[in-house]
């Protein structure tokens, strides 16, 4: 097949025909941008996240993160191979397991509820500003210890940060480094406020880690700050949405929620597989590399598809089917192995709570929606969802 | 049969022990204990389940 660019506007719109592509050709092959190699079968994008040894995520000189790290004065777990992965994320290890973020229950359920209590009632609103965007923002700004209340320039710096992995050029660029300048500016301050008064919230857990020598430096605690602050609002902020626009797709599984909300749990599971918010992460190789017999040639950037391994038929019977009642486990949606995503216990409990609390007023009514999805090929989810009562 | 934990892996996701409640309990305080150090052959299948699903790739067989 001729080389595809993953940013033509047909394939921004809906990756997923193309994907399907790439899974017939080859276990690797060369698209755009930058000539990334993409893996997209299930099995071999399994096979690149276990061979972390082969493929490091540690971004070249000239790669987008690369400038991340240069400005902030250090690397985040996403951007580390071992021992730096680990040095950093055993600080942050324990915060984020099922039990440890129980006790977020009750905050989560009373923040869904008040903003649903706001939605204009005229049978029209778009729940990306109202919902799907504040919750997830609030919620990882009280658990890091910063004001919740400047949502909007959380929403705003993390938008940046998501622009300049999406590969944006010219005065877009421009613009969203001095926005990303501007968030390193408001969380170097918050850091320091916590060295003077120490406190129990993320960000005091994380200066609280430099007194150990070696273990955490200045620039590695901004860095983590901001992986934690824009991971863990852009990337809920889109499961629900895409959650939520898959259910108003299929009437059927929606009515199976309402019928049974303890489908609930294993309908996020789905979700995470259907929607897969991040569409893929990338590694690099730094030698002639064999996959499944293509040889990815020594300095390639890979591109590691969650979002096609998890619509792989060969793992998922009937994948491009939303069914909350499937076997789901095993989807790649947040990554797998070393670098599983550290936030996947909140982002299901988010999730989780969200979609319960929404779902007496999605079942209410017949919904008619508007999507929007996010200009991206790395995050996908709505950008605007506008529902409308249908008469 | 034996199975081996990488601890400096394990962040008490707890799938293991949703998979073989037999040989894994998660504590209150999230950590791992084993029930069984020898384990029966019958739990090959759901032991094999747990390796396989856990997330972080923390769990291996032995024997």
């Amino acid at each position: 097949m001729a080389r595809v660019n993953l940013l033509d506007p047909e394939t921004l719109a809906n990756p997923y025909p193309l994907y399907a592509e790439l899974r017939r050709e080859a276990p690797a092959v060369q698209v755009d941008p930058n000539g990334m190699w993409a893996v997209t079968r299930f099995a071999d994008v399994v096979e690149v996240l276990r061979r972390v040894d082969d493929f490091s995520s540690e971004p070249a000189d000239d790669d987008r993160e690369k400038l991340f790290e240069n400005a902030f004065g250090g690397a985040n777990i996403i951007g580390s191979d071992n021992p730096r992965h680990d040095r950093l994320r055993s600080i942050m290890q324990k915060r984020f397991t099922p039990r440890r973020l129980g006790h977020l229950q009750g905050r989560v359920e009373d923040l869904s509820r008040e903003l649903l209590a706001s939605l204009a009632s005229d049978g029209e609103f778009d729940l990306v500003p109202t919902y799907t965007v504040p919750l997830p923002v609030v919620v990882i700004a009280e658990l890091l210890g910063v004001e919740a209340n400047r949502v909007d320039d959380f929403k705003r710096w993390s938008n940046a940060l998501v622009a300049i992995v999406n590969s944006a050029e010219g005065a877009e660029r421009q613009s969203a480094l001095a926005e990303v300048g501007e968030l390193a500016k408001y969380l170097s301050a918050a850091a320091e406020r916590r060295r003077q008064d120490p406190a129990e919230d993320l960000i005091g857990a994380l200066v609280a880690a430099e007194k150990e020598p070696g273990r955490i430096s200045a620039g590695e605690v901004l860095s983590y700050c901001i992986l934690l602050l824009a991971a863990g609002n852009e990337t809920t902020t889109n499961l629900i949405g895409g959650m939520i626009s898959a259910l108003i797709d299929n009437p059927d599984q929606l009515a199976l929620l309402r019928d049974d909300p303890s489908l609930i749990p294993n309908a996020v599971e789905e979700g995470l597989r259907y929607c897969s918010p991040v569409q893929g992460l990338f590694r690099r190789v730094l030698q002639d590399t064999q996959l499944n017999g293509v040889t990815i040639p020594a300095g390639s950037r890979v591109w590691v598809c969650y979002a096609s391994a998890n619509r792989d038929p060969e793992r998922f019977q009937d994948p491009d089917r939303f069914d909350i009642k499937r076997d789901c486990r095993g989807h790649v949606a947040f990554g797998w192995g070393l670098h599983f995503c550290l936030g996947s216990n909140l982002a299901r409990r988010e999730a989780r709570v969200a979609i319960s609390a929404l779902l007496p007023l999605l079942c209410e009514s017949n919904f008619s929606q508007a999507v929007e999805w996010l200009p991206s090929w790395v995050i996908r989810g709505p950008k605007a969802l506008v529902l409308r009562k249908a008469a | 049969m034996k199975i081996i934990v990488d601890y400096d892996l394990c962040e008490a996701n707890a799938l293991c022990m949703d998979s073989c409640p037999e040989v894994f309990r998660v504590e209150e305080d999230d950590s791992l204990t084993i029930l069984m150090s020898e384990i029966p052959e019958k739990l090959r299948g759901k032991l094999e389940e747990s390796v396989r699903l856990c997330p972080r790739q923390a769990l291996r067989i032995e024997g």
